[in-house]
């Protein structure tokens, strides 16, 4: 979506249309649910923010400057409704659950269908590492857009996610994943 | 496997996808408000009278709003003296999710060095007083000079590092400089932690960070400055960079500091300049695409 068609949408929501949010639901669900779930670790959760996360934009979406990039805009907000989730559910680390579990089965079937987990590997690079990674694959953030979410140089950015992506290929070379 | 054929291989398993998206959307869609949002009633609808003594009551409600704001002000501090949270221009996005806590206002001071306003390097936000003994003097050789542009395009990276050690080999006169790197401008892999010999006087300093011109000695896989005749570039703590003349690149918008020279080979004191990260940020990028 470009920023002359989110703003387009937008201008749509602030007038009530519910058609605004449904473009930006179809461009972006997707991507806000894989946001969550970096950070949740909980795939029901992350459906629930996703499904809180657009109705929270029906309400704040009038108050997105034209001129600025939306896809950062929407980064944040949910990024920070991740943050409150946590803190709320008084806990930083994903604990055991049924979609754990549900998770730990799936990963024997793609041994065998020759998947990598992603995840298990990602989660032994420092936090903002992964959140790097994260926002740059799943959410399919340029390395300028990850700069001003994370309020890092661009330089820093661009040099974390190599060295993260070099460590991960090792990792899963190592790993006999590859 | 390639490093581009792995990125797409994470890339492809960390796009999931809601499991069932037209539902979620009918749960959001019924959490909607049932009404559309309310509109100002249309003028044309009221009797003039009506319009006449809301036009009134307006004007009388904005004369009380600029008296009290006249009343407010004389009794603020003078303007030199007004808070930070004031003098941020509220044009970010960021600044209007204030409200629900999800993030710090945007500091719109922005990168522009300070006008008309002579600096002392004494006073930037670096580390005072945190220079590396040496015992050996060191000097520049004869002949060599700074250049911009051969700097650039010797260079492989310019790493933005900090001082973390630095000793010098009373046998060679070199200073070995442990500098732990921050941020890499180019396609170079630098490690975490990096080791610098140098033999050049223009020391850097134990805490303090610079942005340095980086190639790769000639034979070896160790990396040297790019250039060592001059001072490197340095960072405050206060994002912005301190730098000499010879980056004529960086002077638009910079503003003089005054330094002390350091020594009798220090030919860059006098003409050293200060400006903001975000340029210098903007010149690295424009090197890196090969746009300058």
């Amino acid at each position: 979506m470009t920023d002359a068609e989110f703003e387009a949408a937008v201008r749509k929501i602030s007038m009530g249309d519910k058609s605004g949010l449904r473009d930006i639901y179809d461009a972006y669900a997707d991507i806000v649910y894989r946001i969550f779930l970096g950070k949740v670790h909980h795939h029901q959760d992350a459906e629930d923010l996703t499904s809180d996360f657009f109705l929270k934009l029906w309400n704040i979406a009038g108050r997105f400057y034209p001129g600025h990039g939306h896809r950062s805009w929407l980064t944040t907000i949910a990024r920070n409704m991740a943050t409150d989730h946590l803190r709320r559910a008084g806990r930083e680390l994903p604990s055991e659950t049924p979609a754990q579990e549900m998770a730990d089965a799936q990963r024997t079937e793609d041994t065998v269908t020759g998947k990598m987990h992603t995840e298990d590997i990602l989660s032994v690079l420092p936090e903002e590492e992964q959140e790097i990674v994260r926002l740059h694959l799943a959410a399919e953030l340029t390395f300028r857009e990850i700069a001003e979410v994370l309020r890092r140089p661009l330089g820093t950015v661009s040099w974390k996610y190599r060295n993260a992506m070099q460590r991960l290929k090792k990792l899963a070379e190592e790993g006999s994943l590859l | 496997m390639t490093n581009e054929e792995f990125e797409k291989r994470c890339r492809e398993e960390m796009q999931q996808t809601i499991p069932d998206r037209e539902a979620l959307w009918a749960q959001i869609e019924s959490r909607l408000p049932a009404q559309m949002p309310e509109k100002a009633s249309p003028q044309k609808n009221a009797r003039p009278d009506q319009i006449l003594f809301r036009v009134m009551g307006a004007a009388a409600c904005l004369m009380l709003v600029i008296a009290g704001v006249r009343l407010v002000n004389r009794q603020l501090p003078q303007s030199g003296e007004v808070s930070e949270a004031d003098s941020t221009a509220n044009t970010d996005n960021t600044e209007i999710l204030q409200n629900d806590g999800d993030l710090p206002a945007h500091d719109a001071s922005g990168d522009k060095a300070e006008e008309n306003a002579p600096l002392r390097y004494s006073d930037l936000n670096v580390p005072h007083g945190n220079g590396i003994q040496i015992t050996v003097p060191l000097s520049m050789p004869e002949g060599e000079y700074f250049n911009e542009e051969d700097v650039l395009a010797a260079s492989a990276c310019f790493a933005d590092v900090r001082v973390t050690d630095g000793w010098q080999d009373t046998t060679s006169g070199s200073v070995h400089y442990t500098l732990s790197v921050v941020a890499v401008y180019g396609e170079a892999a630098l490690p975490e932690t990096l080791t610098l010999v140098s033999d050049t006087p223009y020391l850097l300093e134990l805490s303090h960070e610079y942005v340095l011109p980086l190639r790769q000695a000639d034979g070896s896989r160790a990396w040297e400055l790019t250039s060592d005749c001059a001072p490197q570039i340095e960072r405050t703590a206060d994002d912005k960079v301190v730098f000499h003349s010879g980056w004529y690149s960086l002077m638009e918008d910079s503003t003089p500091v005054l330094c002390d020279q350091r020594s009798k080979d220090d030919y860059f004191y006098d003409r050293m300049y200060l400006t903001g990260y975000t340029a210098m940020e903007q010149f690295l990028q424009k090197w890196e695409a090969g746009t300058l």
